[in-house]
């Protein structure tokens, strides 16, 4: 007994002695990481002070972080940052892609105290950023290198720009059309969908396509890619024209939902919104229990490798004007990045054609020219160019956008969408009344 | 004498400096802080926005997400940690027994506990599909009705309790089945002798003995089931487009609120007013478990 205890306690001795051990060499590793980060931050702020603008850039050196949120374009990534390497070899870009659903938080948690990645994925949220002073404004840089804007749609340019200050070179765009399983409509011997139908159009062709085999369309609860896109076509606006306000309840937006709505509850030619949530919408449609569905250029490869020669691709449902949801991404640069200058040499690369069409195997290049490239990639759809044109639709807006009380407002919208589509018996109008309401309270 | 005294003491607080340090730093000072920044405005890309006096804690109390955060919260775990300890009771006693495999059983029953619980969420959600799930197809072959158990508002918090149950049953058993198994072979004797059998040695021997464990496991599984938030987030809340409406409405929980206040809506001083009513309801918890022990648990 007795030796038991004394052996207990040379046990703990040794246990206690190990932790401190390892707790000393984790503040001395820490330390010394620390000693490095600072002087790469002295060394990064005398640079710009040294060698003004261009002249600086040229002889622009060392490590710089690179963050980005989809696992699926690790390939683009990689081959943006080799052929970057080629021309730079004396700045070393390291990626790192964090998933979307902690990509932000990582973000917000670490760019304001100062230790965010130097470069990164920015979206339509990047007001959120530059208000807060985070993002650099590569403005001067720009006119000082003559990196040439006007390549870009100006539907994505204006999203990162504010008065003379340019936040974000774009990177891709968003190409969304109506997708189709020609499986199903052999089956069900009706033709295949038509480009640009009419809502009318397109329910009863949802109508012939359902039976209890599949759904014929899934309206869903995606701003983006569904509702927003109805609304827009239809006259409609989520956020006001200045940016303050909403109009989401007004006639040609509640008429949007409204039929998105019926065709769940009413016409059940959709999945409901609970089915929805065990068994996601792509999912549905990949897998032939949805005959069509409106979706992203981003599944694009995962359509095409799971329904191969079935997809077909035609342009969006259309109720008054062609319109779709225009967004991008862009490369943005941390305000406090310890060196701007490689930053943006990386940046000022992505911004070129070499540089766009590099990541064509992603997502739709931004820079004019290049997205017939990506068409090249599904060239055995004869459909796929389709999907480019939405960004030139006249009717197409940006995703809803607040200048003030913009995260509250999003999560209001947020709310009663989902309100609004889980219950078969729902006053749309009401629901968005109060919605209106709602945001109007926060955002003016 | 007194010298030897002051250097034993010195080393004493030295050895333990690791876990003291560690503690301070990782435990005790951002529970002071967030009890600061409840009472700011402080906006996690904006900065910070002064002093706002109680308007966080008065947003905690008014507004209905946050009630009903409230709500869902005590809920889960009234309900679920009391039928986890039945449950692990039941089990410890069985296995407690001489049977053949012992070993085994005690190894499947342990495996939930040592699965992430990310994963366990992913796997139920699956298990509980309303067409595609084994639950409702073996439901559906016994003709009992097929529910849609992570869809439907009325049954999702049963499912999270299910699931968590499930999980937690694990480790319950363990500490009971330890505590079991120190109990000296001679009082179940000597109760047979009096005649006791069945259910009436259990309650009258093995639950008073061992009473401290149960006590234990109550204690810490109340603070455990208090802060659920993984089932939450992965049923419903980790899709953007799904954050919202009724089904979200049945389960949030107050962790899941502070998550959602201070990630979504950036809002660290309403996150930390919420986290310190939180932490009000746990302290107040625990001290009503510590009084009423003395009329329940045996130390002797």
């Amino acid at each position: 007994m007795k030796k038991n205890i004394r052996n207990l306690c040379k046990k703990a001795v040794c246990a206690a002695v190990v932790m401190s051990l390892g707790l000393l060499t984790a503040c001395g590793s820490g330390n010394a990481g620390d000693g490095t980060k600072s002087e790469t931050k002295a060394a990064g702020a005398d640079a710009p002070a040294g060698g003004e603008g261009a002249s600086g850039a040229q002889t622009a050196s060392g490590t710089i972080n690179f963050y980005y949120w989809d696992g699926g374009q690790t390939e683009a990534v990689e081959n943006l940052i080799s052929l970057f390497k080629e021309q730079h070899p004396q700045i070393e870009v390291i990626p790192t892609q964090i998933p979307t659903s902690e990509y932000w938080t990582k973000l917000q948690t670490s760019l304001p105290n100062g230790t965010g990645p130097d470069v990164f994925w920015m979206n339509m949220t990047a007001p959120d950023y530059f208000n807060a002073g985070l993002l650099y404004d590569m403005g001067e840089r720009i006119k000082a290198d003559n990196v040439d804007m006007s390549v870009f749609p100006s539907l994505l340019t204006n999203l990162y720009i504010q008065g003379e200050a340019v936040y974000a070179i774009p990177k891709d765009y968003d190409g969304i059309a109506l997708f189709y399983n020609k499986a199903v409509f052999d089956e069900m011997g009706l033709e295949y969908p038509k480009d640009g139908m009419s809502w009318d159009e397109l329910s009863e062709l949802a109508q012939k396509a359902t039976n209890d085999q599949h759904y014929g369309f899934v309206a869903q609860n995606a701003g983006n890619v569904c509702y927003q896109d109805f609304i827009y076509s239809n006259g409609g606006r989520i956020s006001a024209a200045d940016s303050a306000g909403c109009e989401i309840n007004q006639p040609e937006a509640v008429e949007a939902i409204q039929y998105l709505h019926d065709m769940m509850y009413k016409t059940k030619v959709s999945p409901t919104y609970s089915e929805q949530l065990e068994f996601s919408p792509n999912d549905m449609f990949v897998s032939g229990q949805a005959a069509m569905i409106t979706a992203g250029s981003w599944k694009m490869t995962n359509f095409a490798e799971n329904l191969g020669e079935d997809l077909g691709i035609c342009t969006m449902p259309v109720a008054k004007t062609p319109a779709i949801t225009a967004s991008g991404l862009g490369y943005c640069i941390n305000a406090a990045s310890a060196n701007i200058d490689a930053s943006w040499e990386f940046v000022k690369f992505c911004a070129t054609r070499d540089g766009q069409a590099a990541t064509v195997s992603g997502a739709i290049p931004a820079y004019s020219g290049c997205d017939q490239l990506w068409v090249e990639n599904f060239s055995q759809y004869e459909d796929a160019p389709k999907i480019l044109e939405g960004i030139n639709y006249e009717g197409s807006l940006p995703n809803p956008w607040w200048d003030k009380g913009y995260n509250d407002a999003k999560n209001i919208i947020t709310e009663t969408m989902t309100t609004i589509w889980s219950e078969p018996e729902c006053d749309i109008q009401a629901a968005l009344d109060k919605c209106a309401e709602d945001i109007e309270a926060v955002t003016k | 004498m007194k010298k030897n005294f002051k250097a034993e003491w010195l080393w004493a607080y030295l050895f333990i400096a690791p876990l003291y340090v560690g503690q301070i730093i990782f435990g005790i000072f951002p529970i002071l802080y967030s009890f600061f920044l409840s009472v700011t405005d402080w906006q996690l890309l904006t900065g910070f926005g002064g002093f706002v006096g109680l308007k966080n804690y008065i947003s905690v109390f008014t507004s209905p997400n946050m009630l009903c955060e409230i709500r869902n919260t005590l809920v889960f775990a009234l309900i679920s940690l009391p039928v986890t300890l039945a449950f692990s009771l039941a089990v410890a006693n069985l296995l407690n027994k001489n049977i053949r495999g012992k070993g085994t059983f005690r190894i499947i029953y342990f495996l939930p506990n040592i699965v992430m619980p990310t994963a366990v969420a992913m796997v139920w959600k699956w298990l509980l599909n309303t067409k595609f799930g084994l639950v409702n197809i073996a439901l559906g072959a016994l003709g009992l009705p097929t529910p849609s158990w992570i869809s439907d508002p009325d049954f999702i918090m049963a499912s999270m309790i299910i699931v968590s149950v499930w999980s937690g049953i694990g480790y319950n058993t363990i500490i009971l089945l330890a505590a079991m198994q120190g109990i000296s072979r001679e009082m179940y004797e000597s109760a047979a002798l009096d005649g006791a059998k069945g259910f009436r040695l259990f309650r009258y021997i093995t639950f008073p003995l061992i009473s401290p464990s149960v006590f234990f496991l109550l204690t810490m599984g109340i603070m455990k089931a208090m802060r659920q938030f993984d089932l939450v987030y992965m049923f419903v809340g980790k899709n953007n487009w799904t954050s919202g409406g009724p089904l979200l409405a049945a389960i949030r929980t107050m962790v899941y609120g502070i998550y959602f206040n201070a990630f979504t809506r950036l809002d660290m001083g309403t996150a930390s007013a919420e986290s310190t009513v939180l932490l009000g309801i746990i302290i107040m918890m625990t001290a009503i478990q510590f009084k009423l022990q003395k009329k329940w648990v045996n130390y002797d």
